[in-house]
């Protein structure tokens, strides 16, 4: 086992189950995407060779190549779900709106900020300290994002619970 | 809790500014009352929905791809680079060996000369001392190959000291031109030979028939 090889063993594969309820508060559960933003984290930190050596907070360091990870993801799905806007979700899938499949179906239609936070929090159960350090915001720019994703969630619920 | 203390609770939610205790008990009034106002409906669905939502189990194979992905990929590939190394070495090693024998063994009056080509700008680690039977360039050699075979018989068969004839190779255009030769080489002797066995069935044919020997002397006379 060569240098590298171990300390990828020792200090950043232990990570993949953090990382993986972190992909799946940022991406959702619906698709294989989280599963596949952690194989990615995983493969660009195991490309970045010797810097694994100098990276004094592994864990940091993995949740912000997974963000990027995850928002180039989010990026290349949302072209396809613009087309999703709220006004073409199907009656049908008014059935059940207390699931969290439903709910998940909201967020999507969120700006891609928003969208973190939101599932951080409501999926999460993170604090607006807990989001702040993994999305690298402040508290502050946390708790706005919150308060406008909170507040659009709302409106799409209201349209359709009570229509 | 009543419901205004519920709306201050709700208030401070959509504000981004409600501690996890208020979310907490924002999530129990929700998911525990089914009689609230019309206006708090999609409240409750909000609360419901996030309360019912279970975290998706880890597929159990992720870290096998990931080792896939990253050393386990890497150690393949060493592997293989590591084996393609080894059989072209082991290779090489073979074709020197087999160069080096040749050359270093005393030749006898039936054995063909090859005048070696002396390196005459050698690379660095050959040693300039090097001696050969006859001091021909490499590129003269490669192209009057056809004629050192031709003029083999007029050349004196020289004595060769096998350790003063040793001499290393390190120029694998002329590993090629030797094997090749070496080639050549046995393919003539193997001829000889198929004659030196035909020649010898005769020499047997005449010890044990005399008579015959005559007709078959005379028949391949003719």
């Amino acid at each position: 086992m060569n240098r590298l090889e171990k300390i990828f063993k020792t200090r950043f594969l232990p990570l993949h189950p953090r990382l993986f309820s972190i992909a799946v508060a940022i991406l959702g559960d619906a698709t294989g995407d989280a599963s596949d933003a952690v194989q990615e984290t995983m493969v660009k930190i195991w490309k970045s060779g010797d810097t694994m050596f100098s990276v004094k907070r592994p864990e940091a360091y993995a949740i912000t190549v997974l963000r990027s990870t995850a928002i180039d993801i989010l990026r290349r799905r949302h072209p396809a779900e613009a087309l999703e806007k709220a006004d073409n979700i199907s009656s049908g899938e008014l059935s059940d709106p207390d699931s969290a499949e439903f709910m998940e179906r909201i967020i999507r239609l969120l700006p891609l900020p928003q969208q973190e936070v939101v599932r951080l929090s409501a999926f999460q159960g993170l604090s607006s300290d807990e989001i702040a350090v993994i999305t690298n915001l402040s508290s502050g720019n946390v708790r706005q994002l919150l308060s406008r994703g909170r507040k659009k969630i709302r409106e799409l619920y209201n349209k359709y619970v009570q229509p | 809790m009543n419901i205004d203390e519920i709306r201050l609770l709700l208030d401070r939610y959509y504000d981004g500014t409600a501690t996890d205790s208020e979310i907490d008990a924002l999530t129990r009034y929700f998911v525990g009352t089914h009689r609230i106002p019309a206006d708090m409906r999609a409240d409750q669905a909000i609360f419901r929905a996030m309360a019912s939502h279970s975290q998706p189990g880890m597929p159990t194979d992720l870290q096998r791809k990931i080792v896939a992905a990253t050393y386990g990929d890497s150690s393949r590939t060493l592997r293989r680079r590591w084996t393609f190394a080894l059989t072209a070495a082991a290779t090489i090693l073979l074709v020197l060996a087999i160069g080096l024998s040749y050359f270093t063994e005393k030749p006898t009056p039936d054995t063909p000369q090859i005048a070696v080509s002396t390196v005459r700008n050698p690379g660095p680690g050959v040693s300039q001392e090097i001696s050969c039977p006859q001091e021909v360039s490499h590129a003269d050699t490669i192209k009057t190959l056809p004629k050192i075979h031709r003029e083999r018989k007029e050349e004196p068969v020289m004595e060769m000291n096998p350790s003063s004839n040793f001499r290393e190779v390190t120029d694998s255009a002329e590993v090629v031109e030797i094997t090749s030769r070496i080639f050549a080489i046995l393919d003539k002797s193997l001829s000889k030979t198929e004659a030196g066995v035909k020649q010898t069935e005769m020499a047997f044919a005449l010890l044990s028939d005399p008579l015959g020997a005559n007709e078959t002397d005379d028949n391949h006379n003719k």
